[in-house]
């Protein structure tokens, strides 16, 4: 029973940053800038984050470092994209590889090694127990020290609905994403509105950032961000850019992700484990797009 | 009027094409010295040692030809796909598979050493094509973009090349004990490419030479080229011409993870002499290879030369970084944004900015 407790614990813990990533990306996608930067923004972000901590010991500061480094990230992303009509593919992965280069020269630059920066003496984030479930044994090891971004994520996740699907300005980044020159004939100014959209989603990947190095204790590996940006495009893809949808399909993946992990020990090899989240995203895509189709045939 | 008009679209195409490159890399380079002084290093000892550490002496120089050649592969493979407007990034994947069966039929395949060769090149053309295609039945039976699909595909190959180079192919020769990557068994030396001459680089290079100039080939000279590039360029022209869009999609992806394949291959036959796990991932060669295809515009020729150049980057890089301790990273930092700036069309929009400004003060016809 505690073993179910603790694997339902760490599948929280799985989504949540893929989660937060995804709502970014639900943005971008809504507003027609593909943003495959995602993994080396979330990796910047964490790096930055997990330095901030390292040097100002300021968890607050290091969370506010994180959002911005990730809305600067994205901003350039973006301003590259629809400012200087770049092309996203090429943009995004340019992006990659510096976020990759620069936080691997930084790491041995300041810290000497290339592997993993793990000091004993610093905490990560705060932890933040729910009054009443508390004292629930079952239910207190599920929601067991997770943080309060990790709470956090699920709240934004409705946030973005309502902001997307029940405000003007949700309506506007929609609208122009169906049809700019439509938007822009409405006197919507397509691109501010797409970069502006943009960046101030991309302060959700901090917030995921953070989640990676100070959201159990504070540690920094390298390439900590192990394809999660790349993964949460898969979910936005999968929930067609809907943040209540984001949810389900980052569940999916934060789900498989950790039962790979707790079958760590039995038979099966750990190499192959480690397949099953990637096998599963393109199986769930398959499918879902299969049944799609089918359930269209039918209409028709 | 209408003659001047053309001249100057024709020059500032020109400009545009020769400009971009250079701005990208003297940007590229000027942000990559800041990086270097910040480190309270010099930038110019440092770039000199860079140079020569890729160019300077004749080994050196084959290094970075050795380090060129799946890079070069990579590349090819993503102009194939790329051209066909299949945005495909599977080249990491297909080139891990294809390492793996050049390793596993080169080592277990009883047949004479000078078979072995080919066999382990087919096979490693077969095993790249067959992934590369498997992700295009994914595009065109389930819709799976891909984008998401060929990422997660890479990630997929590279784990189980992990697990058949740990357990079964692991190498029967390997110490337990001793604290390495796993790997394969290591080849009889008649199964691997010779140098084409002694100190030279490996016949893997040629091949890949001779690949850049049959892609180009079938780009410019055969009908093949302009179907694969109408049904990039407008799918429904394609389809109103009589291209069957379905072939096109598996003969394109096929060709580009044969390509990919024989890339992986080369790093085993010609350079490892083994499957090392994570040598292709750790080293990006697919990414490298796809930032000069890049770079090149889906040029066969410019990826050639472009790879070339990468490479030089990034074997210069370890001279650097073995001479003057400064941390190879530096090159990855360089190598983004070259592909960050490139990826822009500034020239254009530069020149589009000043024409505006022109007609906003009535200043002449443009």
């Amino acid at each position: 029973m505690t073993y179910l407790a603790q694997v339902i614990n760490s599948t929280i813990r799985e989504i949540t940053p893929i989660l937060l990533v995804a709502l970014c990306a639900g943005v971008c996608s809504k507003v027609q800038v593909f943003n495959i930067a995602l993994e080396g923004t979330l990796l910047m972000s964490a790096f930055f984050a997990f330095l901030t901590h390292y040097f100002l010991r300021n968890i607050f500061l290091s969370v506010a470092v994180s959002m911005a480094v990730a809305m600067g990230m994205t901003l350039i992303m973006s301003t590259f994209i629809v400012r200087l009509k770049g092309q996203p593919m090429i943009v995004g992965m340019a992006l990659n590889t510096f976020a990759r280069g620069f936080t691997t020269f930084l790491l041995s630059v300041i810290f000497k090694t290339k592997g993993a920066v793990n000091p004993s003496d610093l905490k990560g984030l705060t932890k933040f127990d729910l009054p009443v479930i508390k004292r629930i044994p079952f239910l207190s090891t599920v929601f067991g020290s997770l943080t309060v971004i990790d709470y956090l994520a699920f709240v934004l996740a409705v946030v973005m609905f309502v902001i997307m699907y029940r405000t003007v300005i949700g309506f506007r980044l929609r609208a122009l994403g169906i049809n700019k020159s439509a938007a822009s004939s409405l006197g919507i100014n397509v691109p501010r509105y797409q970069i502006l959209a943009t960046t101030l989603s991309g302060s959700m990947i901090g917030l995921a950032g953070c989640l990676l190095t100070l959201g159990r204790n504070a540690m920094f590996i390298q390439d900590i961000s192990g394809a999660r940006g790349y993964v949460a495009l898969a979910a936005n893809n999968l929930c067609k850019g809907h943040p209540l949808g984001a949810m389900i399909s980052s569940a999916l993946f934060g789900f498989t992700t950790a039962l790979a992990r707790s079958l760590q020990g039995t038979a099966i090899r750990q190499q192959l484990l480690q397949c099953i989240p990637y096998i599963a995203t393109i199986a769930a895509m398959a499918f879902y797009n299969a049944y799609a189709r089918a359930k269209a045939n039918r209409k028709l | 009027m209408n003659n001047e008009r053309n001249w100057r679209r024709t020059l500032l195409g020109i400009v545009d094409t020769v400009t971009q490159p250079l701005i990208a890399v003297l940007i590229s380079f000027l942000l990559g010295a800041v990086v270097i002084l910040v480190i309270g290093k010099n930038p110019l000892l440092a770039y000199g040692e860079m140079i020569r550490g890729a160019f300077g002496k004749q080994v050196y120089l084959m290094n970075t030809l050795k380090r060129a050649t799946p890079i070069i592969m990579g590349g090819l493979a993503v102009c194939m796909a790329w051209r066909s407007g299949y945005e495909a990034m599977g080249g990491e994947g297909q080139m891990i598979l294809g390492a793996v069966a050049a390793a596993l039929v080169g080592y277990y395949l009883p047949v004479p050493g000078w078979l072995r060769i080919p066999a382990a090149m087919l096979a490693a053309a077969a095993a790249g094509a067959v992934y590369s295609m498997f992700s295009g039945w994914l595009f065109e039976r389930f819709d799976v973009t891909f984008v998401i699909s060929t990422l997660m595909l890479n990630y997929i190959a590279n784990y189980f090349a992990a697990y058949l180079c740990n357990y079964p192919l692991r190498d029967p020769e390997a110490n337990v004990y001793q604290m390495q990557n796993a790997q394969t068994g290591k080849l009889p030396e008649d199964v691997t490419l010779p140098p084409i001459i002694k100190g030279w680089v490996h016949w893997g290079f040629v091949i890949a030479v001779v690949a850049v100039l049959v892609t180009w080939f079938l780009f410019k000279k055969t009908s093949f080229g302009y179907k694969s590039r109408m049904g990039g360029l407008n799918p429904r022209f394609a389809l109103y011409g009589g291209i069957d869009a379905r072939r096109m999609l598996y003969l394109v992806m096929a060709l580009s993870g044969v390509m990919a394949g024989l890339g992986g291959s080369f790093e085993v036959l010609g350079s490892k002499g083994r499957y090392v796990d994570q040598m292709i991932f750790s080293t990006g060669y697919a990414w490298t290879g796809m930032v000069a295809a890049l770079l090149a515009n889906m040029n066969p020729v410019g990826t050639l030369l472009a790879s070339i150049l990468l490479a030089g980057l990034a074997v210069g890089g370890s001279t650097m970084m073995l001479n003057m301790d400064i941390p190879l990273e530096v090159c990855n930092i360089i190598e983004g944004i070259i592909t960050l700036f490139m990826s822009a069309r500034m020239i254009r929009i530069a020149a589009g900015n000043v024409r505006r400004r022109k007609l906003a003060k009535g200043g002449g016809e443009v």
